[in-house]
Parts: structure tokens; C-alpha cells; sequence
């Protein structure tokens, strides 16, 4: 059965991202469609650990509750792209950036996985009991696996050189997280900051 | 033309779908009136995902209320009233679910207190009795928010004899060994009313600990004046029934608290097939290769 780029991409990251860069340039629906499928996966991920069930009101509402990580990533691609010679459509790298979030869609898969098959009163054991080793040594494998594919797309995907590809890299990583981490925690950042220095 | 595994996999995650929105219906709401007060069942303590590190939007909150079977829910935004309200607005025009405007007072490392029913968001760099003067001032109830040992020392004697509220009930309690000790001794140290809490940020249900206040009328004002006269009760852990022991007396055999305590997900044969087939469906569009990649 033919595997998915997607998928491949997890695997063997380098052939995947070079095979992608060959594919037609540009286009609305390449700049979306990657995008659009991370965050029906988030949707699909926020219904069935916040609600119990798959259903079109809490995927959508989970979407729109994440939309800001989709529009940060793109945002932080289009400051390291001006420091790219312009040889990739800007749609196709957007394309190419979403195809390596594989590895969250893995991460996101297991999670609803667990939520799917163990009580409501077994979750805390899993987010903030015995068991939320595994989340943390999962959400630790996922970062690592996805920075190394992401490092392909600029390096394999977007012919960029092992030292510029791993500048882009930090310098995207640096921007996006930072700014989706100070949406995501809002308001609660400041005092944690100030509790940490404490 | 999509490949037949990826068409199979769009048309599990579809009929997935389809079961789960079968499913997703608000439960019949029978009014419960017990020792002369109406008795609402009440979530103190939701976050959102406007900058409060929650998965659902204010409006998505007041949806899911309705469909945990709660009658009331404070939005409680970390150190923001601004999500409170919205989802406020949103009740109003749109849902018979209350929704009392709140905050969750974070002061790390000192403590975290719920303020409920207040216009204006309280500063967090303030002692603990002081930021409950401030909520009192806004005509709010002030909670502690899982006063576990680690809180304590914020809470003295002046904290103590201002708080109008505790969490007994926690989703921690199912999570750590210990922690209900903690919460149950806490509470013992003031005269507070009986609080369950899901502390909802997405994962778990709303409501999965809730508080049943007995009301003289079901409005805002009503639950708060509930609260502040410590009319309570929470079902805990296993036979566990915490809050005024007289209303405990009345409530703790009453099949409809006991079962409505407890939240409505997870428990038809719909929702199994929705999450199981939803999980299958969506590994199957990622992984195999079809229309996404061909468009």
C-alpha cells in the first residue's frame, strides 16, 4: 500500500523532503492543505480528550483554539525566508514545513489513542500522576524526532547547505515557540516567570 | 481519484464522526429540589484556550457544559477576566448554562485562588488575605484552588478566616496518592464551603468534579449568595460527601446528585465507536498516500 510523504517523511526524512521539492511549485490550496489537515488532527485530538467523543462542534472549537500555532509557523517561515534565495514558491515551502509534523501527529494519535480506552478518572494518573513520565518522555521524543525532520525540510527541501539549514532551523524554532508559547500561556507567563526567579 | 486504503480511512474517520455528533446531545435536565433550595450543579473552575492554556474556546466551554449535564460554570482565566466574559456574553445570548465571570489567581509559588462573580481582574503580587479583600470588594467569592501542602503557608490566619471556599474535589485526587488528605485537611482548618472543581483545560471532562449549590434562586447572584452562606455539597472520591452537614444529611442518598455527579462521557456505545474509529480513520489518512498529496 503506498505510504503518504507524511509518513515517509518520519522515516527517512532526506529522500522524502528532496522527492516533495521536485513536486509542481505554489498554488492557494498547497499553502493550506497541510495546515488545514494539522489542525483537523488537533481538532480531532482536543474532541476526544476534552469531550469523550469525535464531534464536528468540539473539532472545530479545538481548531480554532489552535489556529495560532499554524499562523505562527507560517509567520516565523516568512522571516527566515527572506534570508533564502527565492527558489522554492513560498506556498511550497509552507507545504513542505507542515509535512514534517509528523511526528506530533504521532504524538497526538497515541495521546487520543490513551484517551479513548482508559476511565475519566484514570486521565490525571496520565497528566499529572504516575504515569505522566511517559507524556513527558513522549512529548521529549516528539520534539527531537520533529527538529530533525524539520531540519531536512530546510536542508533537503528548500536546498539550503548543513550550516545554513541548521541556522534557519534555530532561528524558526526560535520565533515560532516563543511566540506560541506567550499566546498559549498568556497572562499566566508573567507570575510563573516571577515564581521561577523567586 | 483517492486510492481505496485512503478513501477506506476518510470514510471510518467520517462515519466516526457521524457517530459521535449522534451522540453529542445535551442530557435531560431535571430540575432537583431538595430541603426547599433549588440544587444546581456548578463547575467553579474552567480555563480557556484565550491565553489561559485551555482547548476550548469561551463559547466552546458553555457547549460543553450543557452537554456534562452543568447548570453553571466560572470561566476562570489565568490572571484574565477577558475569556470569563466573553463565554459570559456567549451564555447569555445562546445557552441555558450560567456562566459566572472569573479569574484563577496565579501568585507562583505562594498560592492559586479562584475569584468568582468579579467585574475586574486582582493583581497577583499580593498577599493571599489581600487579594481576598479585593475579590470581596468586587462583590466575588474567593476559592482556594487545589490547596495542596505546597499552598499552605501562603494561607494564614487572616487568608483563613477571609476565604469563602475550598476544593475538595480535584482531578489530582485521582492522580497522586495523598492529595485528598491534603484537600481534606486544608479545608478542616477554615470554615469553608465544599468545592469540586475539574479544573478543565482539555484533557478530561468538565464537571468530572463538580459542586452542588443549593440556591434560593438560579442566578448569578444567587449561586454567589449560595457560596458565601457555604450552602454545598460535593461527592468525592468513592462514597465520599463533603460540605454543610446538614444539607449532606439530605443530599448523600440522593440517587440524582450521586449520578449526576459523576460526567456524561465516554458511557454510550456511539461515543466507543467515534473515538476508537476517529484514532483509526485519522491514522489512515496520514499514512497513507492519496488525494492530500495528489491535489
Amino acid at each position: 500500500m503506498p505510504v503518504s510523504p507524511d509518513a515517509r517523511a518520519l522515516v527517512s526524512p532526506a529522500a522524502a523532503f528532496r522527492d516533495l521539492a521536485r513536486e509542481a511549485n505554489g498554488g492557494a490550496w498547497v499553502l493550506m492543505r497541510r495546515p488545514l489537515w494539522l489542525l483537523l488532527a488537533i481538532g480531532s485530538t482536543v474532541s476526544i480528550l476534552a469531550g469523550g467523543r469525535l464531534t464536528a462542534r468540539l473539532v472545530v472549537d479545538g481548531a480554532i483554539s489552535f489556529a495560532f500555532i499554524p499562523l505562527f509557523e507560517i509567520a516565523a517561515l516568512a522571516v527566515v525566508a527572506r534570508r533564502m534565495p527565492q527558489r522554492v514558491a513560498f506556498s511550497r515551502a509552507v507545504d513542505l514545513l507542515f509535512t514534517a509534523s509528523g511526528p506530533w501527529i504521532v504524538w497526538m494519535l497515541a495521546a487520543s489513542a490513551v484517551a479513548s480506552v482508559v476511565e475519566a478518572e484514570d486521565l490525571p494518573r496520565w497528566t499529572a500522576g504516575p504515569r505522566d513520565w511517559i507524556v513527558a518522555a513522549a512529548t521529549g521524543a516528539a520534539i527531537l524526532w520533529f527538529v530533525r525532520t524539520e531540519f531536512h525540510v530546510f536542508r533537503d527541501g528548500l536546498t539550503r547547505s548543513r550550516a545554513d539549514a541548521a541556522r534557519d532551523l534555530a532561528l524558526h524554532r526560535a520565533l515560532a515557540w516563543s511566540a506560541e508559547t506567550v499566546y498559549f500561556f498568556g497572562f499566566a507567563l508573567w507570575p510563573m516567570m516571577v515564581g521561577m526567579l523567586r | 481519484m483517492m486510492p481505496a486504503g485512503r478513501l477506506a480511512a476518510a470514510v471510518v474517520f467520517a462515519a466516526s464522526l457521524a457517530a459521535g455528533m449522534l451522540a453529542d446531545r445535551p442530557p435531560a435536565q431535571p430540575q432537583i429540589e431538595i430541603g426547599g433550595y433549588r440544587v444546581l450543579a456548578v463547575d467553579l473552575h474552567t480555563h480557556s484556550s484565550m491565553w489561559s492554556d485551555g482547548a476550548l474556546t469561551p463559547w466552546g466551554l458553555v457547549l460543553e457544559a450543557e452537554r456534562q449535564g452543568l447548570d453553571a460554570i466560572a470561566i476562570t482565566g489565568h490572571n484574565s477576566v477577558l475569556d470569563g466574559r466573553l463565554g459570559r456574553a456567549f451564555a447569555r445570548a445562546a445557552s441555558r448554562v450560567i456562566v459566572l465571570q472569573g479569574e484563577e489567581i496565579l501568585s507562583d509559588p505562594d498560592y492559586h485562588l479562584i475569584a468568582v462573580g468579579v467585574r475586574e481582574r486582582v493583581g497577583f503580587g499580593q498577599r493571599a488575605a489581600d487579594a481576598i479583600d479585593a475579590i470581596h470588594r468586587q462583590g466575588g467569592v474567593a476559592i482556594a484552588a487545589h490547596p495542596i501542602r505546597e499552598f499552605w503557608r501562603a494561607y494564614d490566619a487572616a487568608a483563613l478566616q477571609r476565604l469563602d471556599g475550598a476544593e475538595i474535589c480535584h482531578p489530582l485526587i485521582y492522580g497522586r496518592e495523598g492529595v485528598q488528605q491534603e484537600l481534606e485537611a486544608f479545608a478542616a482548618r477554615a470554615r469553608v464551603a465544599a468545592i469540586g472543581s475539574s479544573d478543565a483545560h482539555g484533557v478530561g471532562p468538565m464537571g468530572f468534579c463538580r459542586t452542588f449549590v443549593f440556591v434560593r434562586d438560579a442566578t448569578e447572584s444567587g449561586i454567589l449568595e449560595a457560596l458565601r452562606a457555604r450552602r454545598t455539597v460535593v461527592f468525592g472520591r468513592g462514597s465520599a460527601v463533603y460540605g454543610d452537614p446538614a444539607l449532606v444529611r439530605l443530599a448523600a442518598d440522593d440517587a440524582r446528585l450521586r449520578d449526576g455527579a459523576r460526567p456524561t462521557r465516554r458511557t454510550g456505545v456511539l461515543d466507543t465507536i467515534s473515538r476508537i474509529g476517529g484514532v483509526i480513520g485519522l491514522a489512515g489518512l496520514f499514512v497513507l498516500r492519496g488525494a492530500l498529496q495528489n491535489l
